[in-house]
């Protein structure tokens, strides 16, 4: 794909801006219609839905941070570059009698100015499908597909592949044990599943118990599905309790089997008053093993029980301004010193390879790039987000601006964004996501010194 | 239920042939009671449609299915448009939770909140009953309507106060403005379209909402389809919240 490729974005947009302007100003027509037609809703149904989003990205590399001089310490890039990323995201649902079932497969299509490799790790989590070619990759894929039984309200039984929704925390979910990470810079992402076979049922009571649920939960590691959940094939083994007590959401749940690390977890939810909510969370993971770093290119194995924590508050105003505030500990993160080491390793390799020509060092430190270039690395963070509901009276506009720091290096992640309705099946959503810090932090570290989207979603 | 019924349209004969004396033999409360009654079935489900509709006449709309048992229990789905579709809300008392598919568990909101931007907020969609929230604290006569006016029980309700305007022969309301404790009106809600959905139950389908803090705009709520149905408690908890599509039938 030529520089011209890069027009294609624009365009689509326009286009779609276009059509929802043709299609506002042809309303003529009475103020409401009373009657509207109920969906169908058949013994038998079947529904299908979904999204296509188109998304623009343009990023000024940091050719100063330790990603780029190790991805690219041998082939230097421009500073500006150009991504796009043509997602379909189709959902279809099917209900019989008792039985239904939902599936949402993905298909990516991407293209990246900057060169992809399979052997270059990702800078972040939902950069993850550019891995095949130079600069075009795709993929197909199930986010979702469950088959489930539910003979009664209090009874349902799922199997198949599954997102395992556990936790309070908006950003972070320390007790999702069978599910993959959050993108700390795009949380509400839907996510690909595990496959697993989980039960719920749910009981109600009168008191200040008023619900009880229990939902065990099997999943199966093998070679060819959950691979990277344990460390082997093994079967693991889980479930959670939840209880609606005195008007308190609480939740207990663990999971163990064969080359995983048992785990053990708590988190709770509860409205202070109408406008002032606070969660939090816990999780032990017992026999955690960290690859750590040492400052003379060697590595070495610490074996611990991890302990993580997760303390958040929202509250909203009047003016329906929304403030969310998150406290993570990730007792499976790096302290800022562990940080600073591979850092300074990394740059002092770069500067020798500049020197000598000898990669030796830089590749000492990409056999541990896939444990510290990945997101949230290090042990605490502050999650800050606010949110102002259609400010300056603009309907269906939505802006937000959240802040992400690492308080061990005080180093941060600054993201405006806005999110605006054009019409009920179009939504656009332009984003900066600044990285903040010195050459020795975290968000110092990150590919891009600034990257900035626009994202064109098209619902049917 | 039948009983009530049965009552209720006793009442209503009386009221109708007696005039203004039979009428003032029922109290506030009696009133509030009969209302929320006639506006819906202790427990029911139903289907609605939301249209906001701005100034330019641009409007949007949202489809929504919605159970509700007993004093205290309202759950929602998004059926329409597809951007909302599968978002739900559950209300158990004061306590209000969001499912949206993409994002993880459930989260807590507020009577406050919007759900779908424009006048209706997250009371107006989850309304318990009026009698579930609110106290009467007097009933005046005016005409062929009574003037019926409500405190809130509590700090958390939407509205501090609500002045209803209740038609003395269907004992439905025609209009309720809804003020804040200072006494400003955050809105006006106005019911219309008297409709019969069967098993002799009749109420007004249509609710159009209006506010002097959003001038030339429109919020519509249109009911359809709404019928008395039983549910155990257990569709109204957290676990269920991503489920309650499968109990349309």
């Amino acid at each position: 794909m030529t520089k011209a490729g890069t027009w294609l974005g624009p365009f689509f947009c326009l286009a779609l801006i276009l059509a929802a302007s043709a299609s506002a100003l042809a309303q003529d027509e009475p103020l409401y219609d009373a009657d509207f037609d109920i969906p169908a809703a058949d013994e038998q149904h079947f529904e299908f839905w979904g999204q296509a989003e188109f998304r623009m990205y343009e990023r000024l590399l940091n050719r100063d941070s330790a990603v780029y001089a190790q991805r690219f310490y041998n082939s230097r890039q421009d500073e500006l570059q150009a991504d796009m990323l043509l997602q379909i995201k189709p959902e279809l649902s099917v209900k019989y009698e008792t039985f239904g079932f939902y599936a949402r497969p993905r298909a990516d299509v991407g293209w990246s100015q900057l060169p992809l490799s399979a052997a270059s790790e990702p800078d972040e989590p939902s950069e993850r499908y550019f891995k095949d070619d130079k600069h075009w990759a795709g993929e197909v894929m199930l986010e979702e597909g469950v088959a489930a039984w539910r003979p009664d309200p209090r009874f349902t039984l799922e199997a198949g592949k599954k997102v395992l929704k556990w936790g309070k925390g908006y950003a972070w979910n320390p007790v999702s044990f069978a599910s993959r990470p959050k993108d700390v810079d795009d949380p509400d992402q839907t996510r690909e599943g595990y496959v697993m076979g989980v039960a719920d049922a749910i009981f109600s009571f009168d008191g200040p118990l008023q619900t009880l649920a229990f939902t065990p939960v099997v999943v199966p590691v093998w070679e060819r599905a959950n691979t990277g959940l344990a460390s082997d094939e093994s079967v693991l083994y889980g479930g959670k309790l939840y209880l609606l007590l005195s008007d308190v959401d609480v939740d207990v749940m663990a999971m163990a089997g064969d080359h995983y690390d048992t785990s053990l977890g708590f988190d709770f939810a509860a409205n202070i008053t109408d406008n002032f909510a606070i969660h939090g969370e816990t999780a032990v993971r017992l026999g955690h093993e960290k690859t750590v770093f040492h400052d003379d290119g060697t590595r070495s194995v610490h074996t611990y029980d991890a302990w993580s924590f997760l303390l958040g508050a929202r509250y909203l105003t009047e003016d329906e301004t929304t403030y969310l505030l998150e406290y993570y500990h990730n007792g499976e993160g790096y302290t800022a010193s562990q940080l600073e080491t591979y850092y300074d390793y990394v740059h002092t390799a770069y500067d020798t390879y500049q020197t000598t020509g000898n990669a030796a060092d830089l590749n000492k430190s990409k056999k541990v790039s896939s444990e510290y270039n990945r997101s949230s690395v290090g042990q605490d963070y502050l999650y800050f987000r606010v949110s102002q509901k259609e400010p300056f009276d603009i309907l269906y506009l939505n802006t937000t601006a959240t802040v992400i720091m690492n308080l061990g290096d005080r180093s941060l992640s600054l993201n405006p964004e806005a999110s605006y309705m054009l019409t009920s099946d179009i939504e656009l959503r332009p984003r900066l996501i600044l990285p903040l810090g010195s050459s020795d932090t975290e968000f110092g570290n990150k590919l891009n010194a600034a990257r900035g989207e626009l994202r064109c979603v098209y619902y049917f | 239920m039948h009983s009530l019924k049965y009552v209720l349209f006793v009442a209503a004969v009386c009221l109708v042939l007696g005039g203004g004396n039979q009428a003032s033999a029922m109290d506030a409360g009696e009133v509030l009671l009969a209302v929320d009654r006639n506006l819906a079935p202790v427990s029911y489900e139903s289907y609605r449609k939301l249209i906001n509709i701005e100034p330019d006449g641009s409007k949007r709309e949202y489809v929504l299915y919605t159970i509700k048992k007993g004093q205290d229990m309202v759950a929602s789905v998004f059926l329409e448009p597809s951007s909302d579709k599968g978002r739900g809300t559950l209300r158990l008392g004061d306590n209000m939770w969001l499912h949206i598919p993409s994002v993880a568990k459930p989260v807590r909101i507020t009577s406050l909140q919007s759900v779908t931007g424009g006048i209706f907020n997250n009371a107006d969609i989850m309304r318990l009953d009026y009698s579930a929230e609110y106290t009467p604290e007097s009933l005046e006569e005016s005409g062929d309507a009574y003037l019926l006016r409500l405190k809130a029980k509590t700090n958390e309700v939407a509205y501090d106060r609500l002045e209803m305007l209740v038609a003395k022969d269907r004992l439905v309301p025609t209009e309720i403005k809804c003020l804040a404790a200072s006494g400003m009106l955050i809105k006006t809600l106005h019911f219309k379209k008297m409709t019969d959905f069967g098993d002799g139950f009749a109420r007004p389908a249509i609710v159009e909402t209006d506010s002097p803090l959003h001038k030339g705009y429109l919020s519509v709520m249109i009911f359809a389809a709404m019928k008395a149905r039983d549910f155990s408690d257990e569709v109204f908890t957290l676990n269920y919240l991503p489920r309650i599509e499968t109990l349309r039938q």
